[in-house]
C-alpha cells in the first residue's frame, strides 16, 4: 500500500490520460521548462479555500474598474455587451477546499496540465528520432487547454461529492466570461460555458459500463450539467439535464480540449491494484524468459514505449490479428507491408508490446496483462482493456464529437474493429 | 540472423535433445549437419538408424532447410535420392520452425506415412492395398541399409 492511501486527510486523485505511470513529464511554457506532474493528489487544505457564490450580484458598464475587483473578491464577470457586464461575486465556503485545474503554472492552479496527442502510430517504418522529432513539434502547436480550464470543489467533511466546475479563478480571483462566451439567465443569476468547455463522462461504477453507455456531458461555470454543444466551441449551449450532477464518481473522467483527467477516490484505488502489484507482475513476466519463436532470443517486456535501455533485438512483437508475441526479425520476401506471422500464418500488423504502468487505469482486483490494445501494444487485464474500449473519447477541438475509445496509457485511438487482442505467449 | 539462429539451436538439441533423434554440425560448416533418427519402435523401421543431411540456406529460418535421408529406406514420401516429401519442409514452412520439430515430423512420418501424396507411387500402393508385403519390404530394406 502506497503512503498517501492511508492518509485520512486524502479526498481522491486526478491523473492524467496518456502517461503510462510516468509520474512527471517536461513541461515548457514561455521558454522556460519545468516537470509537471501527471497524478494528483487532492488533500484537505490547511486553511478552507472553496468559494461559493454570495447573493451579491450587479450589472457595471466596465469590470476591470468594479468594487469587486478593487477588493480582491471572487467574482465571475460575465460580459453581455460592451457596456454590460453582470459580476457575481462569491465568498468564502468554510466547508469546502477548491482545486483548480489548467495549462498556468501560477499559483491559483493546483493541478497544471499540458496537451497530450495522440501518439504516432507504432509503424516500423517510423524510427525513433523520426518519432521524437514528431513529438517536439507537437510541442510547439498551440495548445487548446484554458490556462485556468476548470475546478473542483470538495467538501472538507465526509461525504467528499467533489464537484467540477468549468473555468478556474485566475490571478485575480476571477473568471471572465466573454461576449461571445455562450450565457444564460438562471433564476439566481447567469451561468455560462467556457469557450473550449468542460465535458464530463462519469461511468455507472469504475470498470462498469453497459450496453447503453452514458455519454459525455458538458459542466457550466455553475456546475450546471447540458448535452454537449453542435461543436466544441459553439456560441448555443446544449440543454440543460437537471437529473445529471457534477459530483465526480470514482471513475469520472473530465475533458479539458486537450487533455482528459481521471478521477479515483480514496475508497476506489485501495481496491485497485498498487503500481508495487504492476512492478511484480511485470517482472513475473520478464522472469519467465519469453523466447522470440524465429531469432530464439529472451524478449523483455518494457515499462514505456521508448525505452532506451532496452537492446532492439529484446523489444516484443505482438501479431495484432492473432496475439502471438515474438522479437524483431525479417519476414523474407512479403508481398505487402503485411508481416505473415510464423507461428499462425496469418497477415497482419505488428506493434510493440509494453506494459501499461498506471495503475488507476486497471480495473479489477486480477491485474495479471492477458491482452493488449490495438494498435498502440500497451498490455493489461481483460477487464481493463474492455472497460477503456467501451468509452468514446472526444478529441481535441477539430473531431469534436466523442467517438472512437482510446487507450488510456497513451490515449492512441483504438482500432474500430478490433480494440484489442489476446496475448499468446511463445 | 542465420547463424546466430542455428547457433542456437544447436545449443537447444545439446541441451534438450529431442527423443529417438541426434543433429550436429558435419565438420566446421555450421550450414551443413548430419542427422540421425532411430527408427521409431512402432513401425517396419524399429531398429534402424537413418543418417540424414541437413543442408540451410543462407536466409534460414525464412526459407526452409534442405533435409534428406542418405541412407535407403523403403517409404512411400521417401524417394531413391533421400528426398523426402513433408509439407513443412516446402509450402508450410515457417520460420518458428526448428530442425528438433522438423527430425520429429519426420519420425511421425515414418509411423505414418501419407500415402495420399505419394513420392513413390509403388510403395504407396503396397502401403494401401497390402500392408503385410509393405511392412516386410520395409523391415528388409530396415536390416539391409540401416543396420
Amino acid at each position: 500500500m502506497e503512503n498517501f492511501l492511508i492518509d485520512d486527510d486524502v479526498y481522491g486523485q486526478v491523473f492524467v490520460l496518456g502517461y503510462n505511470g510516468s509520474e512527471s513529464v517536461s513541461y515548457s511554457q514561455n521558454g522556460s521548462s519545468s516537470m509537471i506532474s501527471t497524478r494528483s493528489v487532492l488533500r484537505r487544505k490547511p486553511q478552507p479555500n472553496g468559494v461559493i457564490p454570495s447573493s451579491k450580484h450587479y450589472m457595471v458598464t466596465d469590470p476591470t474598474s468594479s468594487a469587486s475587483l478593487r477588493d480582491r473578491r471572487h467574482f465571475i464577470a460575465y460580459v453581455k455587451s460592451r457596456t454590460e457586464t453582470l459580476i457575481q461575486e462569491y465568498q468564502n465556503d468554510p466547508f469546502s477546499d477548491m482545486f483548480q485545474v489548467g495549462r498556468s503554472t501560477d499559483k491559483p492552479i493546483d493541478v497544471t496540465v499540458k496537451d497530450t496527442r495522440c501518439s504516432d502510430l507504432d509503424t516500423d517504418e517510423v524510427s525513433a528520432d523520426h518519432q521524437a522529432a514528431a513529438a517536439d513539434k507537437d510541442q510547439h502547436r498551440d495548445s487548446t487547454i484554458s490556462r485556468f480550464a476548470c475546478r473542483l470543489l470538495v467538501n472538507r467533511t465526509l461525504p467528499y461529492q467533489p464537484r467540477v466546475f468549468a473555468a478556474g479563478f485566475d490571478n485575480h480571483r476571477n473568471i471572465c466570461l466573454g461576449e461571445k462566451a455562450p450565457k444564460w439567465a438562471t433564476e439566481s443569476g447567469m451561468d455560462g460555458l467556457t469557450t473550449n468547455g468542460v465535458l464530463v463522462f462519469h461511468p455507472p461504477a469504475w470498470g462498469a459500463i453497459g450496453e447503453d453507455a452514458p455519454g459525455w456531458l458538458e459542466v457550466s461555470v455553475r456546475g450546471a450539467m447540458l448535452s454537449l454543444r453542435s461543436s466544441r466551441s459553439a456560441k448555443q449551449r446544449g440543454q440543460p439535464l437537471v437529473s445529471d450532477s457534477n459530483v465526480l464518481r470514482d471513475g469520472s473522467l473530465i475533458d479539458l480540449c486537450g487533455v482528459t483527467l481521471l478521477y479515483r477516490t480514496k475508497e476506489g484505488l485501495d481496491q485497485s491494484p498498487t503500481s508495487r502489484e504492476l512492478d511484480d507482475r511485470l517482472a513475473c513476466l520478464n522472469a519467465d524468459r519469453p523466447q522470440c519463436p524465429v531469432g530464439m532470443n529472451t524478449l523483455v517486456i518494457p515499462r514505456q514505449r521508448t525505452h532506451m535501455a532496452l537492446k532492439a533485438s529484446d523489444q516484443p512483437y505482438i501479431y495484432m490479428t492473432c496475439g502471438h508475441v515474438q522479437g524483431r526479425h525479417g519476414w523474407g520476401d512479403q508481398p505487402n507491408k503485411l508481416k505473415k506471422c510464423p507461428i499462425c500464418f496469418k497477415d497482419g500488423s505488428i506493434v510493440r508490446m509494453c506494459m501499461g504502468m498506471e495503475a488507476a487505469f486497471i480495473v479489477g482486483q486480477d491485474s495479471t496483462p492477458t491482452h493488449a490494445f490495438n494498435p498502440c501494444g500497451h498490455m493489461a487485464s481483460l477487464k481493463t482493456v474492455d472497460y477503456w474500449s467501451r468509452i468514446p473519447f472526444p478529441h481535441q477541438a477539430t473531431a469534436y464529437k466523442p467517438s472512437s475509445p482510446a487507450c488510456p496509457f497513451c490515449i492512441t485511438l483504438l482500432d474500430a474493429k478490433c480494440p484489442y487482442v489476446r496475448v499468446i505467449f511463445p | 540472423m542465420a547463424l546466430k539462429r542455428i547457433n542456437k539451436e544447436l545449443q537447444d538439441l545439446g541441451r534438450d535433445p529431442p527423443a529417438q533423434c541426434s543433429a550436429g554440425p558435419v565438420g566446421d560448416d555450421l550450414f551443413h549437419w548430419q542427422a540421425t533418427i532411430m527408427g521409431p519402435a512402432d513401425s517396419p523401421y524399429e531398429g534402424g538408424v537413418f543418417f540424414l543431411d541437413i543442408v540451410f540456406p543462407t536466409d534460414y529460418p525464412f526459407k526452409p532447410p534442405k533435409v534428406s535421408f542418405q541412407t535407403k529406406i523403403y517409404h512411400p514420401n521417401i524417394n531413391s535420392n533421400g528426398s523426402i516429401c513433408l509439407d513443412i519442409l516446402r509450402s508450410q514452412w515457417s520460420p518458428a520452425l526448428t530442425i528438433s520439430k522438423v527430425l520429429l515430423s519426420i519420425c511421425s512420418l515414418l509411423t505414418d506415412p501419407n500415402p495420399d501424396d505419394p513420392l513413390v507411387p509403388e510403395i504407396a500402393r503396397a502401403y494401401k492395398t497390402d500392408r503385410e508385403k509393405y511392412n516386410q519390404m520395409a523391415r528388409e530394406w530396415t536390416s539391409k541399409y540401416a543396420m
